[in-house]
């Protein structure tokens, strides 16, 4: 029998008792034995491999192979660069590079009040007993115990009661690994008040052979709303496997995009759990998967609430030898009554060696619900392409136009006026050479 | 021309209780309790197999050993963990000599036919069936040989094929679900007791629908039947398997494996009512239903179609599966699957696109009462030759009741940019509207009930044969009988 | 004579909002009853408590149909005691071919009845001869209930079920909503077909147009959850005039 474990012998791991004391919350003893704690439990579980029903199509091995190491603070000016050119330059924002703020960077002044936007490092001195309620380092699965257990700089941002944060807030992850492999965790925390309002714009980007573990909890008290829209456009090289988890209270809005065109094995884990009635949590996304490249669109939502809503809406492009993969689970309790849960996916093949695997999964106990998925795969319509080009237009452009059209309908799931950051995303991807 | 039959039919179902709860006394040729070589040997001695055979049996039962820790645990059913040694493997009826008609057939056996519903005399020559009964574990009764021969159709146990066909059985046992498939199938592979055995050959176009129906009678045994149907280039044969078990109090197991062969321009098709004793209302009793159904479109052109209704046991296991090797080869999948009371039922299919152009279509329907869960797997895969493939899924549930499940579990795996999957799902329960429109016309509300799950399965029952179709939705209504109300 | 439906003094509440607030109405034999009103009168509501759906709450007041108290009798009871609503949005029942649903339900109520239930071919013949009466096809009998429908077919198909089933009390909700002025001439046809010296209609309406194919022997004008006038025909073409606002400003008062 295969095992259902991969065993690896990661440098940062062994270097645990060194990094800690510069890691971030170094004074606060119960962080120090929960990272303890998370480290044994990652100790004792390891690497899922794919034999775990969660990981069925997507293969840790390559990542188990690669040692990676400590994180230097060094990142290029060039990769600085970009990330100064990301959203309105005048918006509030937090860089962090190579898991550490990036303060030069950072522009957190001017925020409303109510409003706490602060990197982790410096939110575990001011705001350690807030968040001591947020942060469970042991906290979920293997990946996110690891995390747990090396955490470094991420946002932490806290809303009081009815506050609206204006303008959006930007914040940007850069990886350098010019000296060597190493393993990036930053660690996130949202916490919305009472009918609170945000937006949230998250970029990954990176150069080098590395490895992102973001973590990111959400909390959403009643009638709070959240927008959050990630792009990860992490360097060719990079695994990056991030995780969101979001609660939402009684009457609480989740809306989320997320832009994956980036890294060589790429994994959002998107979970959330409807824990107050009439919540609604919605989620669509493109991933953009060319030579080489692996992604996976995970997300597991969970109805404990009747009166809910959840909507999923993804767009997958697969070209060269890409592989892509969506797994999105919706359960739906016993006392979740009136719950309206949607989700689709649709895969379009661009080349004869990609690949899709999805498996679009309900788990109904429940019998006043209206639930469906849907998952469709195939490559562009011929008839659709044949149409195009006899009214003159060029078979490139066509093909442009008919696969930004069909990553459109994700756009279309979040406000329009929050769609222009993304409206060049397949263009930008197909001019790249994809496709 | 059947929905004019619905309502005397629902009518009469819905003041049954399970009806197939009876036990015939005979005097069971059994083997010893208990599971290892010798019994295995033992079961093809008394079968009086060829060395070639017990070879094969023993060769699976060392699988199956191997295979200790494989028991599948994936699917969504509980239940306490099986001892294989507190079963009996081997029951045949006691008989002198084999019967030569029907008239040399123990009357007790007979009557539990009778009362199961099933004609073996005249009546059923004028309806075109032959049926191959199997009680227990050994055919006993196998009318309509001539006419079939005539044909040049082989329909007998699978018992009597390895005696007289040895060559076809070689050929073709195992093909498809190799000896070492999965768990339960080695167990099978190793102590298969009897089944079916179908050779329809090349250019045939079966003369009759064929029948089988399985009832296990003997406390505590396992039934294992082996079926194998090998349909030849440009021939059809369509097969029918009813299945009834009486009412016991402890949990029998029932682990089949059925093959199915279709060559060029060959078309297959199998449909199957499982009506299994499914326990009580408390989930004491009942049978499991670990079944492995393949089947390969081994030819261009070739087809296999599987329709199920799936009522019965405590637990269903089941994914009747079809591999498309030929081009333009077509695959179907109709289920209906209904769980009340206390049942669980984890069932779907296998569409494996391995030639070009190749079809398949899943129609699921997963109905849902009382506190039962009921499970929709399934995995269409398309293989990185399989130009053109398509597929078509639709897997809907119905929920009868807020302390049932149900759960639809996918996988969808394409590696051909040429080809088209669609998949859909939904997940509802009969509205208050439709509801109060039938009762406002006269219904009782479990007449409506029953009426509206019928409407919901129609395009699964329109795929049955038409007795199996009438006989199929007065299961409808027995199963969900006490769900409403 | 008793009369087929009397109606007193009644109150029904609604999600637990009083809609019906005090319905006084008697309907005998052979009879043609108009009930008018704006939306939100209360119109639905008197059609749907009298078919005896959930979520309508009596909470006042008497309905004796046939001489016998109707309240608490099971809604399938009162459909087979000869009570028949014609929905004004008749619902779908995918799977279910019209056919089956029509047989199951006419046999229910000759069982009912103590009458033998008819067989297949004896149906068959009885539905033809009432679908050429209304124009409708067999295609659109053997397709399932209501599905794909357009309005006017709706209409049509709940007035074949309405002359199978022959009932002593036909409620006819907004019968002639999103129908075109054919199809409204055509259900009107069927609806005049169905008059019988031994039948009582009750028709509930918001607009008058449908009175000028089907006339009314009655015609009640209710406000509010009250019956607030009652007169004959030429109450609906006063009404066509002024419009419901004056009286309803007259209930008012």
């Amino acid at each position: 029998m295969k095992p259902r474990r991969i065993t690896a012998d990661f440098p940062f791991v062994g270097a645990f008792e060194q990094l800690r004391e510069d890691l971030p919350g170094a004074p606060l003893g119960w962080l120090q034995d929960a990272r303890r704690g998370a480290l044994a439990r990652f100790r004792d579980e390891a690497l899922p491999s794919r034999r775990v029903e969660e990981w069925k199509y997507t293969d840790l091995r390559a990542l188990a192979d690669t040692e990676f190491g400590v994180p230097s603070a060094d990142v290029s000016d060039a990769l600085r660069q970009r990330a100064a050119g990301i959203g309105d330059p005048g918006a509030p924002r937090l860089v962090v590079a190579n898991g550490r703020v990036d303060h030069d960077a950072s522009r957190l002044d001017g925020l409303p009040a109510g409003v706490t936007l602060l990197p982790m490092s410096r939110a575990l001195e001011t705001h350690a007993d807030a968040l001591k309620a947020s942060l469970d380092p042991a906290n979920g699965d293997a990946l996110a115990a690891l995390n747990g257990a090396f955490m470094m700089d991420g946002y932490v941002l806290l809303l009081d009661a009815g506050v609206t944060l204006e303008p959006d807030i930007e914040i940007v992850f850069l990886a350098d690994a010019a000296g060597g492999p190493v393993a990036l965790h930053p660690r996130n925390v949202v916490v919305m008040g009472e009918g609170a309002r945000a937006t949230v714009n998250e970029t990954h980007l990176g150069d080098g052979v590395y490895w992102s573990n973001p973590v990111t909890d959400i909390s959403l008290a009643p009638g709070s709303a959240l927008h959050h829209y990630k792009t990860q456009a992490e360097g060719g090289d990079a695994f990056h496997l991030a995780q969101a988890r979001v609660t939402l209270q009684q009457g609480a809005h989740y809306q989320g995009f997320l832009a994956m065109t980036g890294g060589r094995l790429a994994r959002q884990t998107q979970s959330a759990v409807i824990a107050g009635p009439d919540a609604a949590f919605n989620v669509a996304g493109a991933y953009l998967v060319g030579a080489g490249q692996h992604c996976d669109i995970t997300t597991d939502v969970e109805h404990a609430a009747g009166g809910g809503a959840s909507r999923q809406v993804f767009k997958g492009v697969l070209d060269d030898d890409g592989h892509g993969v969506f797994q999105g689970k919706v359960t739906v309790a016993r006392d979740a009554q009136k719950t309206d849960a949607h989700q689709l996916n649709n895969a379009l093949l661009l080349s004869d060696a990609a690949e899709i695997d999805a498996k679009p999964e309900l788990e109904i106990y429940a019998d006043d619900v209206k639930c469906s998925h849907g998952a469709t795969a195939g490559d562009l319509d011929e008839s659709e392409l044949f149409y195009l080009q006899a009214r003159g237009i060029d078979a490139a452009t066509a093909r442009r136009l008919l696969v930004s059209a069909f990553v459109r309908a994700a756009l279309e799931e979040i406000r329009e006026a929050d769609r222009a950051r993304f409206d060049t995303l397949v263009e930008d991807w197909l001019e790249a050479g994809h496709g | 021309m059947t929905n004019l039959s619905e309502s005397e039919t629902i009518g009469a179902a819905t003041t049954e209780k399970y009806k197939y709860g009876f036990v015939t006394d005979i005097d069971s040729d059994m083997a010893p309790k208990g599971l290892n070589e010798d019994i295995v040997r033992f079961i093809s001695a008394k079968k009086n197999e060829p060395q070639w055979m017990l070879d094969w049996r023993l060769k699976a039962f060392r699988m199956w050993l191997d295979q200790a820790d494989e028991e599948p645990t994936w699917a969504k059913v509980s239940y306490p963990k099986i001892d294989f040694q507190d079963s009996y493997y081997y029951a045949a009826p006691k008989k002198k000599e084999g019967p030569k008609s029907l008239d040399e057939v123990d009357p007790k056996l007979l009557e539990t036919y009778e009362k199961l519903g099933i004609p073996l005399y005249e009546q059923k020559m004028l309806a075109g069936v032959a049926v191959d009964a199997v009680f227990d574990s050994v055919s006993v009764a196998t009318t309509f040989k001539a006419e079939l021969e005539k044909h040049g159709v082989i329909f007998c146990s699978i018992s009597e094929a390895v005696q007289k066909h040895p060559e076809l059985v070689k050929k073709y046992l195992g093909s498809v679900v190799p000896a070492a498939d999965n768990f339960y199938a080695t167990l099978n592979s190793a102590v298969f007791t009897d089944g079916s055995f179908v050779y329809v050959p090349e250019g045939v176009r079966c003369p009759m629908e064929l029948s089988t129906y399985f009832r296990i009678n003997a406390a505590q045994t396992g039934q294992f039947e082996r079926t194998l149907i090998i349909a030849d280039k440009g021939s059809y044969v369509s097969y029918l398997e009813g299945c009834t078990a009486p009412m016991r109090d402890e949990h029998q197991l029932h682990a089949a494996v059925v093959e199915l062969v279709a060559m060029d321009d060959a078309e297959i098709k199998y449909s199957t009512v499982q009506n299994w004793y499914p326990g009580d209302e408390n989930g004491v009793g009942g049978i499991y239903n670990f079944v492995t159904k393949r089947g390969a479109c081994r030819g261009k052109n070739s087809k296999i179609s599987w329709t199920q209704v799936e009522t019965g046991s405590a637990i269903t296991w089941k994914y009747p599966s079809c591999i498309l090797q030929g081009d333009n080869s077509v695959g179907e999948f109709y289920s209906i699957a209904i769980t009340n009371n206390r049942q669980q039922a984890d069932t779907g299919t296998k569409m494996i696109h391995m030639g070009k152009n190749t079809k398949s279509r899943i129609i699921s329907k997963g109905i849902s009462a009382g506190k039962a869960d009921s499970t929709y797997r399934g995995l269409v895969k398309v293989m990185p030759n399989a130009e053109g493939a398509r597929n078509f899924t639709q897997c809907d549930s119905l929920l009868i009741g807020d302390k049932c499940g149900a759960h639809t579990v996918p996988y969808i795996e394409v590696r051909n940019k040429t080809a088209q999957v669609e998949h859909e799902a939904t997940t509802s329960k009969i509205s208050e509207e439709q509801l109060l429109y039938c009762r406002q016309r006269g219904l009782s509300e479990e007449d409506a009930t029953t009426l509206i799950v019928n409407g919901f399965c129609r395009q699964v029952l329109q795929e049955l044969p038409m007795e199996f179709a009438v006989e199929a939705q007065k299961l409808v209504g027995i199963s969900l009988e006490g769900s409403v109300g | 004579m008793t009369p087929i439906l009397e109606i007193k003094n009644l109150h029904a509440l609604v999600d637990g909002k009083e809609v019906l607030k005090g319905i006084d109405l008697v309907i005998n034999a052979g009879e043609m009853h108009a009930v008018m009103g704006p939306n939100g009168s209360g119109k639905s509501t008197l059609s749907y408590v009298l078919a005896g759906r959930e979520s309508y709450e009596v909470t006042g007041g008497s309905i004796t149909y046939m001489g016998k108290d109707l309240t608490g009798l099971e809604r399938e009871i009162r459909a087979r005691e000869g009570i028949f609503l014609a929905f004004q949005y008749p619902v779908e029942i995918p799977g279910v071919a019209g056919t089956t649903f029509l047989k199951t339900a006419y046999n229910a109520i000759r069982k009912h009845r103590g009458e033998k239930e008819l067989d297949a071919m004896q149906f068959l013949k009885l539905i033809r001869e009432k679908q050429k009466e209304l124009g409708i096809t067999d295609e659109m009998v053997r397709r399932p209930v209501n599905v794909g429908f357009s309005g006017g077919e709706k209409k049509r198909n709940e007035m074949l079920q309405m002359a199978m089933l022959e009932p002593t009390l036909a409620i006819l909700d907004e019968t002639d909503s999103g129908l075109d002025i054919d199809a409204l001439k055509t259900v009107a046809d069927g609806i005049n077909a169905l008059r019988h010296p031994a039948r009582a209609m009750l028709m509930i309406t918001h607009y008058q147009r449908l009175l000028d194919y089907v006339v009314p022997d009655f015609v009640h004008v209710l406000a509010n959850g009250k019956i607030v006038r009652s007169g004959d025909k030429s109450l609906a073409l006063e009404l066509e005039k002024e419009g419901y606002g004056n009286i309803a400003a007259e209930a008012a008062a």
